[in-house]
Formats: structure tokens, C-alpha cells, sequence
């Protein structure tokens, strides 16, 4: 097995403890940066997708995740400078009144996984702060808000349609428990994802990236 | 004619069609649940009795959700790290006289149920933090496993307590173990490593002369053999998320069910209209009450922290339950 086969199953099985050892030696045996990171992006596609089909569940997207961050550690200070990898920047929150993160962390880590640059505002995030957040970081790309309560699905409205007064052509993606297609739809969002595994492809497809 | 507690009573434990359909929002004193400070802190927020810290939200009614840095980082060092309430300086007499002024005492008309929150998976993510605790289940399962021990020790000391100074008929033991879309873990996971501290929960239950029901929320229709196999009354609250009517044509002379609104779909919005709420309970009623071993229970979540804006919230409700409760 090459070192890079083997880095991709420390990802998908969740490894953390192991997988900095395996990147160093894929490092080592010649395998480059970027390949190697590829790679464990591909393999957290792999994972989004079993927990979208119900084959795994979220323990094991979340050790899978840690095992990824783990991996990019040692990746780092050989990419350094490098941004050729990154999808652009996406701001994250749970809307205003909402203080479940638990849903909002997982697609965090997945969007992460998958390359975007991640800017996580929290929980109870008021509609300007996603505006505010937009202006203070570089190459936002993505707003993606969260909201699980039945109460706060109107604060999901209001902020998808002040970012959308700001920034009319800014990607807002949206989703929670009790979010459909259709709630996206009528709030003028311009995608949602059902969970966090499909969150990545779906924010992906919006960008066009 | 039964009294609501008789009627109840033959629907969620001994698994039989009552006279009409039971509501659990109408026919139950419940005591309990955010009453208990050494286990959600205190009322508006604060420590609880492990060191947690929780907050009154008013997106969720006023219910107390946990916050703050969490308090174990490591699950290996639980035994160094958790503190447990100490439940024999807590003023149990005091509680009782509070939550009876406040809930109601008819006792010879009403089932008396204490809710016993924050169940074993519930207080290590409590504890950890969601994320860290669903990876300690994975990582460190032996860990896990000791400190569902000791929870469980400290939940059957609890037990005794409620038996001896609220004496129910009934306890729930709230154990969220599940989300709109399936378990949290897998069930192979709860079943090796949740479902024997449950288990021993409700065994002392039952050696206390009361009735053990679970509760989760969410999509768990998997594991509902396990709960008969723990020897579980009812299973609490039931949303249509799972085959309800499938769960009762299969398991409903073994386990009741309570619940059946949906809670996160139109009718359990705050705007919900009152055709929609009533067109939910006829649903209910009709779909679910024909097989018997059935408890109807229904609420929304209200803005407001105060326990008013939650009874507004299931007035319409029960009023819709009263109009269809007799099957036909």
C-alpha cells in the first residue's frame, strides 16, 4: 500500500493518534504536500457520503474529521503561503436566538475538510454580523447559516435576506433539522443541504467550484 | 368510567386499549426535570450540581440548555475531574412542597411522573461538549463505559430519593440519543456501550415500585426492541419521524408509546394556525389511538422564557386531544 492509500484509510477510519506519523512518511517518501491533502480530501468525500447513506454515523464523521485536521497539521508549514488549494473563505453561524451548535460544528468541519477556509461566528448570530463578517475577511465565497429550533426559522429568513440586501450576489447556503428545500426556497437562499455529510458537495456546486 | 390516571395507566403499562386516548400534556402531574437545580442549575441559569453551566433560553421556552468551557476535556480522567451532586444536602421536602404548589397533587386522579433529565450519553456531552464526547465514545470506549458506571451509581441513588419523597407511579429517564435523521451513535455503539447503564437504570426503578419509561427525541425507531428488552413501559416522545402506527402494530403490547405530534413540522410552529394544530391531533388520534398502548402528547416551542408562554403553546392542543380523544 503507498503511503498516500494509507493516509486516506487513517482519514476514513478516524485515526488521529496515527495519521501525523503517515503524512510525515508519505513527506518523506517523496509524495507531494498537495497530493497528500487531495487525497484526505477525497477520503472526507468518502465519509460525507456514508453518513449521508446511513452507513456510518456521527461519531465517526467527527473522528474522521479530527484525524483530517490532525493530518493537515503536519501539511502546513510545507504549504505554507500556498492558497492554491482553498476554495475561497465561508463564514458560518447559528442564527440569532439559537444556541445549538452541535449541527453548525459538523458542517464546519466538513466544509473545512473539503477546502474552504472557515470563519465560524458561533451561535446566536444576529443578520449583520454574517454582513459584518463579509467585510472583514478576505475572499467570502459562502455564508452558510444554521438554525434547528421551529422559532428561529424566521431569524434564518432574516438573515439570508439581509445578506442578501448587502450582497446580493454573496452564496448563502442554509440548513437544521426542521429546514426543507422549499424553506430555502421561499427565503431566497441559494442552496441547503439535508445534513453535514452532502453539506460539502452542495457548497461546492454553489460556488461552481 | 376510569379515572385519567386508571385510563393512562392501562394504555402506557399494561399495554392495553384504555377507554379513550390518554394525554400525557393533561392527565400527568410532572415533577422534576428543570425543577431540580443539582441537575440543570438554577432557575435563569447557573451551576449545576456537576459543575456545568447552563442558561435559560427564551428561543426554547425557558428551557435550560448547558454552555460554558466544558468541564472534562480528557474522559481519562474523569475520576479526577467529575464531581457529583450531593443529593442528601438538597432540600427534597422543600422541592416536593414547591413542585406540588406549582404542578398539582391530585394524585388519586392524575399519574405522577418524575422526569429525570440529562441521562448518561446526555451528561458526558454535558460534561465534554458534544463533539469531544461523541469522539470519546469511539476513542476511549472503556473510559466511557466507567463513567456511565458512575453516573448510573449516582442516577440509582437519585431513584431511591424521588421514590421516597415524590413517590411516582412513574420515571422517565431523558436520554437524547437521537437526531431528525437517525441515532447520534450507531446502534451497534448504543448497544454496546449505553443500553446496559440504561438498562441497570431501570432495573432500580422497578426495585423502587416504579414504572420505568425512556425518552428521546428523534428518529430511534431502530433501537425500540432494546428498549423492551430493558424492560422499558413507554418510550417517550414519539415524532412522526418514525413509523409510530408500525412501531405499534409490532411492538404495542410490549412498549406504549407517548407522542406522536409533529413537533417540528407545521404544527408545532409558534404560528401554527388552530386548523393545523387540529387537523395534527385528529391525525394522532385516528392513525395512532385505534391500537391501544397509546399516550397522546403534543407541544410546540414558544418564544418567552416563562412557563406561560409554553402552556400557550399547548392550550389549542390539548383542546384539539379533548375533542377527538375517543376512538372510534
Amino acid at each position: 500500500m503507498s503511503k498516500i492509500e494509507e493516509v486516506k484509510g487513517l482519514v476514513e477510519t478516524g485515526k488521529s493518534k496515527k495519521i501525523a506519523a503517515a503524512v510525515q512518511e508519505a513527506l518523506d517518501a517523496g509524495d507531494k504536500a498537495q497530493d497528500i491533502l487531495d487525497a484526505m480530501i477525497a477520503s472526507m468525500g468518502v465519509v460525507g457520503d456514508k453518513f449521508s447513506s446511513g452507513e456510518i454515523f456521527v461519531p465517526e464523521m467527527l473522528i474522521a474529521a479530527k484525524a483530517m485536521s490532525k493530518g493537515v497539521e503536519v501539511l502546513k508549514p510545507v504549504m505554507a503561503g500556498d492558497g492554491s488549494s482553498s476554495l475561497g473563505t465561508c463564514i458560518m453561524g447559528t442564527v440569532a436566538g439559537d444556541l445549538h451548535d452541535i449541527g453548525k460544528n459538523l458542517v464546519v468541519m466538513m466544509l473545512e475538510s473539503a477546502g474552504f477556509d472557515m470563519v465560524d461566528l458561533g451561535v446566536d448570530v444576529p443578520a449583520e454580523k454574517f454582513v459584518e463578517a463579509v467585510k472583514e475577511n478576505d475572499n467570502v465565497v459562502l455564508i452558510a447559516c444554521s438554525g434547528l429550533l421551529t422559532t428561529t426559522m424566521p431569524a434564518l429568513k432574516e438573515a439570508v435576506q439581509t445578506i442578501k440586501a448587502a450582497y446580493p450576489d454573496m452564496k448563502v447556503i442554509v440548513g437544521g433539522a426542521p429546514v426543507t428545500q422549499e424553506y430555502a426556497n421561499e427565503i431566497g437562499a441559494d442552496g441547503y443541504a439535508p445534513d453535514a455529510g452532502s453539506s460539502a458537495s452542495k457548497a461546492k456546486e454553489i460556488i461552481g467550484g | 368510567m376510569l379515572t385519567p390516571k386508571e385510563n393512562f395507566l392501562l394504555a402506557a403499562v399494561e399495554h392495553k386499549k384504555p377507554e379513550w386516548v390518554p394525554n400525557e400534556m393533561s392527565d400527568v402531574i410532572m415533577y422534576g426535570g428543570a425543577f431540580e437545580s443539582f441537575e440543570n442549575g438554577p432557575a435563569g441559569g447557573g451551576l449545576d450540581g456537576f459543575g456545568v453551566t447552563w442558561h435559560a433560553t427564551e428561543s426554547a421556552g425557558g428551557q435550560p440548555v448547558p454552555g460554558g468551557q466544558p468541564v472534562l476535556d480528557d474522559i481519562e480522567k474523569w475520576e479526577d475531574v467529575v464531581k457529583f451532586p450531593n443529593l442528601d444536602e438538597y432540600d427534597w421536602e422543600g422541592s416536593l412542597a414547591m413542585q406540588s404548589a406549582i404542578m398539582g397533587a391530585d394524585r388519586d386522579q392524575r399519574v405522577v411522573e418524575y422526569g429525570m433529565w440529562n441521562g448518561q450519553f446526555l451528561r458526558l456531552t454535558h460534561l465534554m461538549g458534544f463533539e469531544n464526547a461523541l469522539c470519546a465514545m469511539l476513542e476511549e470506549p472503556e473510559a466511557c463505559d466507567a463513567l456511565f458506571a458512575a453516573i448510573t451509581d449516582y442516577k440509582i441513588k437519585l431513584v431511591e430519593r424521588v421514590a421516597k419523597h415524590f413517590k411516582p407511579d412513574i420515571i422517565t429517564s431523558y436520554d437524547d440519543i437521537a437526531t431528525e435523521r437517525g441515532l447520534f451513535m450507531s446502534p451497534g455503539t448504543y448497544r454496546s456501550l449505553i443500553k446496559p447503564h440504561h438498562k441497570r437504570l431501570n432495573d432500580a426503578i422497578r426495585a423502587n415500585g416504579i414504572v420505568p419509561f425512556i425518552h428521546t427525541c428523534g428518529k430511534c425507531e431502530e433501537i425500540i426492541p432494546d428498549y423492551i428488552e430493558i424492560g422499558t413501559s413507554a418510550w417517550t416522545s414519539a415524532q412522526p419521524m418514525n413509523d409510530i402506527e408500525g412501531i405499534l402494530k409490532k411492538y404495542g403490547s410490549q412498549i406504549a408509546v407517548v407522542g406522536g405530534y409533529d413537533t417540528n413540522g407545521r404544527p408545532g410552529l409558534e404560528d401554527a394556525t388552530n386548523e393545523e394544530i387540529d387537523a395534527d391531533v385528529k391525525r394522532c388520534m385516528e392513525t395512532y389511538g385505534p391500537y391501544g398502548s397509546y399516550v397522546f402528547m403534543g407541544f410546540r416551542l414558544m418564544s418567552g422564557a416563562g412557563p406561560e408562554s409554553f402552556m400557550e403553546g399547548i392550550i389549542p392542543i390539548n383542546a384539539a386531544a379533548e375533542k377527538y380523544k375517543h376512538i372510534k
